[in-house]
């Protein structure tokens, strides 16, 4: 048996798979510490499988510890030890403001403030060539003086340290002696990639949450320990990949995408199923919404992300975030133009059609006057909306302001929150040079079915598919993935012949790395590994990861490796430069070994099968006149036909709206719904 | 487009306005990755300096996606005289190209606008365009008398006939500039920008109709102009003034006055420079749309700074400017320097402000947009290169917290170049990047603090050239706080043979392993400082990376 558990704010979502069978369970989510749960959310699977701990061959988690603890400042106290003359990097950052127009804007935030930065005399060039080394004394000294200012962890940051990390690993060595009990991260041994502020950032951040991830993985694995399960369990990465507990602790940074990226793959397996490879995910929630793209099987990957303004190095699934969800407020500004989001009313006090107080529209309250969200149905938790109170709140905050009936006032927010989240998945997909309209629409987390139509609609989408369970495809995803790791060594290079042999022994050292790697982590499962590089022309700052040839590499490797790029050159950015030399600005090789996830033949349960609902539901597909539509429980359906909308497909965790002119079907193999515009 | 919107009786509803609003600044949006996606020079790829926009044919801004606040309105004279000169000829398919300030192309040479047509059913209605700043468009390495000396100067030319590239032209450009290939490859960005524009414009017309666009457009813009009213409103009527100085020109000039008086009544508000001083022989001249630019800048950050950039909320605002001095400078001056007295004028007009709405504007910020610039021969890489830094500085205090420290403010927000990054890539060591220590102004609220950037030449030849004022008084602090530290350049300091460097210097070749030290503005405080015997309490000093 396989678990995943996906952890969220509100509840812990676990999926568990034995023998193809799918078990799920939702239990509450603890606070403050999210881990209290583990034992009893993997019991209660346990015991709707009719099985024991004994039984679990992989855990597999996804998290927001590390996410939260940024957001709330939850953080270790770390000292920095950088290079003479180099201590305020950190606080210089890029030394640009976050808001152009606003005299009061937010100051940067500096992870580390001044008495905690500390430089040392040491240098090393941009070849790699140490040019001072450190001085032992020196070091200690102003470890000490660092620990004694209070800091929990140290952290080693040297320029050019991507090149050649000998002086950060030895001053690393005296602390780790010197101070047993003190956490040393280095800048290298973090993301060994130029650009110091941003590499700094990204190893302070990992010194910062190293305390706080040791702790809480210790926890829950104690934990899972206590539910019987025997194997270490696993880390879902913001990469996709997922990773052994104890090696995630080093790294807590990697881990601050784990959730939305445990959804993508989910979303991927889902297709997968149903013979799709290219897709564009749509993830909405209360209030936000991530969109991705999908090609071949494979998310887009970015190499850096800002978590509250603060640079992170890693490979990260590519997402476009926008503030759209179900709460998000709908106001008019002084201009009179209608604004939704990104303000939202949370879940407290949440939409005014929950009743707790909540007075101000948002989009949950258009669907409510509207009938997508009906009176009649009891969402999640058992709650029921109350339209009078919706009517009230659209009726205040939008329709009066623009002269609109309520109707159409509720229709406005609706288009507008629509709108916004379509020129979002343009940037992600037209904005890249890729046709949305080849994509199919995966449409997931809590109120991604109720939008998934208009999306598409909006896109040109003409195929949607809505998974089981659209609220718990993290904790699905979390099953699927493969333990990965990344090996990167970075040194600017020419790419011409002569460089060949060196930069061939460059790979092979990282693949070294890699087998050690792969024989120490003692699994049987498949295994692959890819080499990638960084490429730019001579000139140029930006690099494109580009995929280069398996060994062994001559003279010839050069030519195949310049065609290459310089047809990714011309797809992303419209030219090729045929006169100019190509540099490589890192090498990287990405091993995977399969832990399971391929093997996974879900069989999803689904419905016996119902009786379609008489259809008198009123809703308000356009602002003319309500029709009367039929509201179906969709754990209970099970029909391969398709059937025409209009429909409101109704369960536990979301609701999907099916407009009128389109049409959708039980998809037997997953248990899903196929949504398509009929033709 | 103006001219083409039906002003009354709409028959768009609010909401679809909304809608296609945002689907032009999408537009302009989309264009500026598609731009920086495509560029070669770190300038635009990495600093972002450039941006896009779609204008309408009297070359007011509709949609405009914001990376630098002084490329704002900056388009304004070009369209018009793209319409004059070029009348009937204008057919889709069409690239133009200009970069001279005094024909409107741009505010100084390295600025480069590229502009398509947008057409409805044959007619032109509008133009996307796409402003970079390239890192050189020829011209010398340290002072210029006048602006033919300061680089390649292109009036307005069409460069894509129908689709066609003027290849001649092209060659011109290469010829005159010192890294051909990156001009180009920066130039192909740009048409790649407008092109694209132009596509998605089409796009939205099959969508939403040609009239419904037109409509929504002009609504578009209303709207913005509703919401500057709205705003105005909260501020109380009168004049108020004010007059700030730029120290030096570089060329003999010391203590020129830019002065300005703003009045706000029920017909908007108008800025007027009347009192500033002459043109000078110096290269910190300016052209009018910069200067327009600014006060834009400034009227979005004092009214809403929520307001679209567009024409929409331009239309409240009237500039009066004295052709002939510093702030609209007549043709040949040169002008390559223009933003320290951009920067200065947003200083003049924030300090007018202050009389009124003394709990909102900040103490001076650091005042200018300071910078080196190294170029030569390196001999390790053996190819020429050049590099420039603009270096960030320190922000007023604020009434209630302390300036921030090393920031791009006001006109500019450019980022810097990583220290690993300017080591790869030129003969040049950089031996410190520091906060600089006690360059804020003292006062209730301290000014943020400057930056140090120091580095060392690595080979013989190199030309510097420096930019930015504040170099004789630091910005000044309101409220009884006190001036931040004022810009400084050093070579070789700590030596026998230290001495300062200033614009007048530009053009001095360095010998290898000199030292160039760069010192930036701090900004001014806030409010009397506390006694010097009394110690802050511990709540007001958090948040402070210096003391």
């Amino acid at each position: 048996m396989r678990i995943g558990i996906d952890i969220g704010g509100t509840f812990t979502d676990v999926f568990a798979v034995a023998d193809g069978q799918t078990f799920i369970a939702k239990v509450p989510s603890s606070y403050p510490d999210p881990s209290a749960v583990i034992s009893a959310a993997v019991q209660a699977v346990l015991t709707k499988a009719a099985a024991d701990g004994a039984d679990v061959a992989a855990l597999i988690h996804g998290t927001t510890v590390a996410t939260n603890a940024v957001i709330e400042r939850d953080l270790g106290v770390v000292g920095l030890i950088t290079t003479a003359g180099f201590g305020d990097v950190l606080a210089i950052g890029r030394q640009t403001r976050n808001s152009l127009y606003q005299l009061d804007f937010t100051p940067r935030w500096v992870p580390v403030p001044r008495e905690l930065r500390a430089e040392v005399n040491e240098r090393t060039d941009f070849t790699g060539q140490v040019l001072t080394a450190p001085d032992r004394d020196e070091v200690l000294a102003v470890a000490e003086h660092l620990i004694s200012g209070g800091a929990t962890a140290l952290c080693v940051g040297f320029l050019h340290s991507y090149a050649n990390d000998a002086n950060e690993r030895e001053a690393a060595a005296w602390i780790e002696h010197a101070f047993p009990d003190i956490g040393v991260w280095t800048s290298a041994s973090s993301v060994p990639e130029f650009r110091e502020y941003e590499r700094f950032s990204t190893a302070v951040m990992d010194a910062a949450l190293g305390q706080t991830m040791t702790t809480y993985l210790r926890r829950f694995t104690d934990q899972s320990r206590a539910a019987g399960v025997v194997p270490e369990p696993y880390l879902m990465e913001s990469s996709g990949g997922v990773v052994r507990m104890s090696e995630a602790a080093l790294r807590p940074t990697r881990t601050l995408l784990s959730g939305p990226a445990g959804g993508v793959l989910g979303a991927i397996d889902l297709a997968k199923q149903h013979d799709r490879a290219d897709l564009l995910t749509f993830d909405m929630g209360g209030t936000s919404a991530d969109i991705g793209v999908i090609r071949e099987g494979a998310p887009d990957v970015v190499g850096i992300r800002h978590f509250e303004d603060l640079p992170v190095l890693g490979t990260t699934v590519a997402l476009e975030a926008i503030g759209a969800g179900g709460g998000s407020i709908a106001s008019i500004d002084r201009g009179g133009r209608l604004q939704v989001g990104p303000r939202s009313a949370g879940s407290v006090p949440g939409p005014a059609s929950y009743g707790k107080g909540g007075t101000e529209a948002t989009v949950t309250d258009a669907h409510v006057v509207l009938g997508t969200l009906p009176q009649a149905a009891r969402l999640g938790n058992s709650l029921q909306v109350d339209r009078e109170l919706a009517v009230e709140a659209v009726e205040r905050s939008v329709a009066k302001p623009l002269g609109l009936d309520v109707i159409s006032a509720a229709h406005a927010i609706l288009d507008m929150v629509n709108t916004n989240m379509a020129l979002a998945a343009r940037r992600a997909t037209v904005a890249q040079g890729i046709d949305p309209r080849t994509l199919t629409l995966v449409a997931y987390g809590g109120a991604g079915p109720l939008h998934a139509t208009s999306l598409a609609g909006e896109l040109g989408i003409d195929e949607v598919v809505i998974p089981p369970h659209p609220g718990m495809l993290s904790a699905l995803g979390l099953l699927v993935s493969d333990l990965r790791k990344e090996f990167v060594r970075s040194s600017v290079m020419q790419l011409i012949p002569p460089n060949i042999d060196q930069l061939s022994d460059e790979v092979k050292l990282l693949m070294a790395d890699a087998l050690a790697w792969r024989d120490a982590q003692g699994e049987t499962g498949t295994w692959t590994a890819g080499i990638e590089g960084e490429l730019r022309y001579r000139g140029q700052e930006h690099a494109l990861r580009t995929r280069l040839p398996d060994l062994p590499w001559d003279a010839r490797t050069v030519e195949v490796v310049k065609e290459t790029f310089d047809e990714l050159h011309e797809q992303l950015n419209g030219y090729r430069v045929t006169d100019e030399e190509i540099e490589l600005v890192s090498l990287r090789v990405t091993c995977a070994i399969d832990v399971g996830g391929s093997e996974l033949q879900l069989q999803y349960a689904t419905g016996s099968g119902v009786e379609l609902a008489a259809p008198d539901t009123p809703v308000w597909w356009t602002s003319a006149a309500p029709v009367p539509t039929p509201l179906i429980s969709a754990p209970d359906l099970h029909h391969e036909d398709w059937i025409e909308g209009p429909a409101i497909l109704v369960q536990e965790d979301a609701t999907c709206a099916v407009a009128p002119g389109y049409r959708f079907r039980t998809l037997a193999k997953t248990g899903g719904i196929a949504i398509q515009r009929i033709p | 487009m103006k001219g083409a919107i039906p002003m009354t009786s709409p028959g768009l509803d609010s909401v679809t306005v909304d809608i296609i609003g945002h689907n032009l600044v999408a537009i302009a949006e989309e264009m500026g990755v598609a731009m920086i996606r495509a560029a070669y020079s770190p300038n635009i790829k990495e600093r972002r300096d450039c941006t896009t926009a779609l204008l309408d044919t009297s070359g007011h801004s509709i949609a405009q996606a914001e990376h630098i606040p002084i490329h704002m309105g900056s388009m304004i004279g070009f369209i018009p005289g793209v319409v004059a000169q070029y009348g009937e000829d204008i057919h889709p398919g069409d690239i133009f190209i200009s970069n001279d300030p005094y024909l409107g192309g741009s505010t100084h040479l390295p600025d480069v606008t590229v502009v398509a047509p947008l057409h409805v059913d044959g007619d032109l209605v509008g133009f996307a365009a796409a402003v970079a700043h390239h890192a050189e468009f020829g011209g010398s390495q340290g002072r210029a008398p006048d602006i033919y000396s300061e680089g390649l100067r292109l009036p307005i030319l069409k460069i894509v006939d129908r689709g066609t590239l003027d290849e001649g032209l092209v060659r011109l450009i290469q010829l005159n500039t010192r890294v051909p290939d990156e001009r180009l490859g920066d130039i192909r960005s740009q048409f790649a920008a407008v092109s694209l524009g132009v596509r998605r414009y089409t796009g939205l017309l099959e969508r939403y109709g040609a009239d419904g666009v037109l409509e929504a457009t002009g609504r578009w813009l209303d709207k913005a102009e509703t919401q500057a009213w709205a705003a105005l409103r909260e501020l109380p009527r009168g004049r108020v003034q004010f007059e700030d100085r730029m120290d030096s020109d570089g060329a003999g000039t010391e203590n020129i006055p830019i002065r300005v008086a703003i009045d706000i009544d029920a017909e908007g508000i108008h800025f007027d420079f009347t009192g500033t001083g002459a043109q000078v022989a110096g290269q910190i001249n300016t052209a009018r749309a910069a200067v327009e630019a600014s006060v834009y800048y400034t009227v979005k950050t004092i009214l809403d700074p929520t307001l679209p950039a567009n024409a929409g909320f331009y239309r409240i605002v009237d500039i009066t400017i004295p052709h002939g001095s510093i702030l609209d400078s007549a043709e040949p001056a040169p002008v390559l320097q223009r933003s320290d007295v951009c920067q200065r004028a947003v200083d003049a007009m924030l300090g007018a402000f202050s009389s009124i709405l003394p709990e909102r504007i900040p103490a001076a910020s650091n005042g200018s947009i300071s910078a080196f610039t190294f170029n030569g021969y390196d001999a390790l890489r053996q190819r020429p290169f050049a590099y420039t830094e603009v270096i960030a500085g320190g922000a007023g205090a604020l009434p209630t917290t302390n300036g921030q420290d090393a920031v791009q403010t006001h006109v500019t927000n450019t980022a810097n170049t990583p220290i690993e990054s300017v080591e790869q890539n030129f003969p040049l060591r950089i031996t410190k990047y520091a906060l600089r220590d006690g360059s804020g102004g003292a006062g209730q609220r301290r000014g943020g603090v400057g930056i140090i950037r120091e580095l060392k030449t690595l080979n013989d030849g190199i030309r510097l050239t420096v930019k930015g004022d504040r170099v004789a008084t630091g910005p000044w602090g309101l409220q009884g706080g006190g001036a931040g530290q004022p810009l400084a350049f050093v070579l070789d300091p700590d030596s026998d043979h230290s001495r300062s460097f200033t614009r007048a210097d530009n053009g001095t070749v360095l010998a290898a392993e000199t030292t160039v030290l760069a010192m930036t503005a701090g900004g001014g405080g806030f409010g009397s400082p506390p006694d010097t015997d009394s110690v802050p309490a511990a709540d007001e000093r958090e948040g402070d990376d210096v003391q």
